[in-house]
């Protein structure tokens, strides 16, 4: 789940704030040694909490703040929007090309996942009408070239090998067939390396002056530590970084990185790799994560990939029979689907508000192809009322689906207990009037 | 090189800007509580975490007064990371997350061993990454290791029992094991380690190292790495990977500190002779900053 240890911890010290009536200079004060480590742990560069923290007292500490009546939620506000400036405002997108195709160059450490985020953004490119092209430069680590062939081709994404071993060499090939071609955007993956190794820093730093990229993005592992500013900081220093991507965010990591490098550096985060399949690269939203670090949930995030992932028309309808309480199995088999289209389940209850505070739940994606077999083998009218599937019909959907008696069960209970939230889900949402979602989960 | 001037060597780029700071200070005899809070944001930016950055200032708190709070806190790390390495074990099974270095170590060590006139046998057990048997075979090819890489999508622990029953692996001094990359927080994954893990226990009873990789520029999260693949496999073995750069590594003093396992080896580089086993005085001395000052204070 995306940062929720940091969430939960802030939410902790904060909710420690939000009932008060009066604040205190002493519970300011410790409030932020609370927040200070908070920010630590996760791994947010020492530099930055020092300044962060020194700038929020002050805030926190004005006159305005102590005489409100409620200076807890004062706090808490005060706390999101620096967050929000610190993450760097609004969400920016790739950088377009002048004239002729746009090139992007992907760079960064060993292991931070360049190859992966290669196709993961070409194939976000191609679903928005793009041609692309992925082209490796890497002739250092054994294999490289044949891991990013692969994962394109299982990706639906072309790529291109040129022949020879010296990079600078395969940048020209690779950039004189793309300007022959009829593709229209190019990423280039390159070595993993070290900001400190000159050596390989310049021959990067000579790929860029051939190609003359569009946008060079560095791909940073968001488990980094501390290390984080200097990693970013020595590629944009020699002109070798214009914005970041950062990977294996679907860690428990705090995500310190983030609000580190872009504090340092400047330089905008444009994306977040969420997992290992190529769908799974999300365009990072600060305001948003600044929101979903303090426990106040994702929901912009859901209801965009819902939008995507579900069909309005179906989705309509389904909230119809919602209302009039006909969600019947052959429904929930539609959702399911539907669901997974939406990326994993875990994905999803962590954009929910408040997520962090249920802890961390497990889900078993086998479940819900099992939940599929088992629905399968229904007729039409038990479908329709599962209340009609008594012992005898247990046992022939379990054998009927390959499954047992207890995995049928367990589906019946969980449809029950999902109607039943859909309720709940439906009353909060109408008292709350502000969502309005074009379908009910 | 040595092992002290290579692990020097990679550390000491931001340890000299560093030094020019302590040297003032520490040589100074400048205020205690300044010195303190040098130190604890010296510790804090080389990742040993606010936890473990409090508690060795406390420890080294006690010796402060006759030593000096540098050679204390030098004591108090290498107190923390001396480790009781019991004995080597015939198969090595590598596991970690993803990125960290898991294949390039298992190509140094195999190295490192044929070096020594070691028989080594290399089980290639990552099938979902793309071309990590291609990866793994140039290693081999390199090092003339053979090695033996399940195909793309086949069962884990299928290769690696079949690997363990073959002939080059029972007439080997070391078989070492490297699986696919995976997050701590991914259930399936983790379940899947504990079976490879398991079966390899029945075809070597009592022959199984696991060793975490770690890269050395993570950050606090390695604690929860760590915690979580403890759960799942008993980890007897870390090793702290990239350590060549300007990642000082210090979550390992961390992770020494929460769970005592062992560091065996650290990486410094992608060449096949940048792996060495690990040395507590050659890790303190190249994780602190380095004083020619006299230290003691009165």
């Amino acid at each position: 789940m995306l940062l929720s240890g940091l969430s939960q911890r802030l939410q902790e010290i904060l909710g420690k704030l939000r009932g008060r009536g009066r604040l205190s200079q002493a519970d300011v004060q410790a409030a932020m040694r609370e927040i200070k480590l908070a920010l630590l742990e996760a791994d947010v560069n020492y530099k930055v909490v020092k300044d962060f923290v020194a700038g929020l007292q002050e805030k926190c500490l004005g006159a305005e703040i102590l005489t409100s009546l409620t200076p807890g939620q004062q706090v808490i506000k005060i706390v999101r929007d620096e967050l929000t400036a610190l993450l760097g405002g609004a969400a920016s997108a790739l950088a377009e090309a002048d004239r002729g195709g746009a090139v992007y160059m992907l760079v960064g450490l060993q292991g931070a996942g360049k190859t992966t985020t290669a196709v993961k953004l070409a194939k976000r490119l191609q679903a928005k009408g793009k041609k692309p092209l992925v082209v490796s430069l890497d002739t250092h680590r054994p294999a490289a070239r044949e891991q990013l062939a692969i994962v394109a081709e299982a990706a639906g994404i072309a790529c291109h090998r040129p022949q020879g071993e010296e990079p600078l060499a395969l940048a020209r090939q690779a950039v004189d067939f793309f300007a022959q071609s009829d593709y229209d955007v190019l990423f280039l993956d390159t070595a993993g390396r070290m900001h400190l190794d000159d050596a390989l820093m310049e021959e990067l730093e000579a790929v860029k002056a051939l190609v003359k990229p569009t946008e060079i993005l560095l791909v940073l592992d968001a488990m980094t530590g501390q290390d984080a500013v200097n990693v970013a900081e020595g590629f944009s220093r020699r002109g070798l970084a214009d914005s970041i991507v950062l990977t294996k965010l679907d860690s428990d990591t705090r995500g310190g990185a983030a609000l580190s490098v872009r504090a340092v550096t400047g330089k905008p985060i444009k994306f977040v790799g969420v997992g290992e399949k190529s769908a799974q690269l999300e365009v990072f939203h600060p305001e948003r994560m600044a929101s979903q670090i303090l426990g106040m949930g994702d929901v912009l995030t859901l209801i965009e990939k819902a939008e995507a992932a579900f069909d309005r028309e179906q989705a309509m309808k389904l909230q119809e029979k919602l209302r009039k309480r006909q969600f019947t199995l052959e429904d929930f088999r539609s959702q399911l689907q539907q669901f997974q289209r939406l990326g994993s389940v875990e994905e999803i209850i962590g954009m929910l508000p408040g997520a962090a505070r249920l802890g961390k739940l497990q889900f078993d994606e086998k479940e819900i192809s099992r939940f599929d077999a088992i629905i399968s083998s229904m007729t039409p009218a038990e479908r329709q009322n599962p209340d009609i599937i008594n012992g005898s019909r247990r046992r022939r959907i379990a054998r009927g689906s390959g499954t047992s008696i207890q995995h049928v069960n367990k589906l019946l209970k969980q449809f029950e207990l999902m109607q039943k939230l859909f309720k709940q889900f439906d009353a909060k949402m109408a008292r709350k009037g502000r969502f309005n979602f074009p379908f009910k989960i | 090189m040595n092992l002290i001037e290579k692990l020097s060597k990679g550390l000491s780029k931001t340890r000299e800007r560093m030094a020019a700071t302590f040297a003032t200070v520490f040589g100074g005899g400048a205020e205690a509580a300044r010195e303190l809070e040098l130190m604890e944001e010296y510790l804090l930016l080389a990742d040993v975490g606010p936890v473990a950055t409090a508690k060795i200032l406390a420890a080294a708190a006690e010796n402060r007064r006759t030593v000096g709070l540098l050679p204390a806190v030098r004591n108090e790390l290498l107190r923390l990371l001396s480790f009781n390495v019991r004995d080597d074990k015939k198969v090595k099974i590598f596991a970690g997350v993803n990125g960290t270095g898991k294949t390039t170590t298992v190509g140094k060590l195999a190295h490192f061993f044929r070096q020594q006139g070691k028989n080594v046998f290399v089980i290639g057990a990552d099938t979902f990454r793309a071309a990590a048997d291609q990866q793994l075979e140039e290693w081999c090819r390199r090092t003339n290791t053979p090695v033996f890489a399940g195909k793309p999508g086949s069962d884990p622990a299928s290769v690696v029992f079949d690997g363990l029953h073959s002939n080059l692996a029972r007439t080997a001094d070391y078989v070492l094991c490297d699986t696919a990359g995976r997050l701590h927080v991914n259930k399936n994954l983790m379940q899947e380690l504990a079976k490879l893990v398991r079966v390899a226990g029945k075809a070597c009873p009592d022959q199984i190292d696991v060793f975490l990789t770690l890269d050395a520029g993570t950050g606090q999260n390695a604690l929860a790495q760590v915690d979580m693949f403890s759960q799942w496999v008993q980890p007897t073995g870390l090793v702290l990977t990239k350590l060549d750069g300007t990642a000082k590594g210090g979550i390992a003093v961390a992770l020494a500190q929460k769970f005592s396992i062992p560091i065996r080896y650290v990486g410094l580089g992608e060449g096949p002779d940048d792996l060495v086993p690990f040395s507590p005085e050659a890790y303190v001395d190249a994780l602190l900053p380095q004083v020619k000052n006299d230290n003691r204070r009165h």
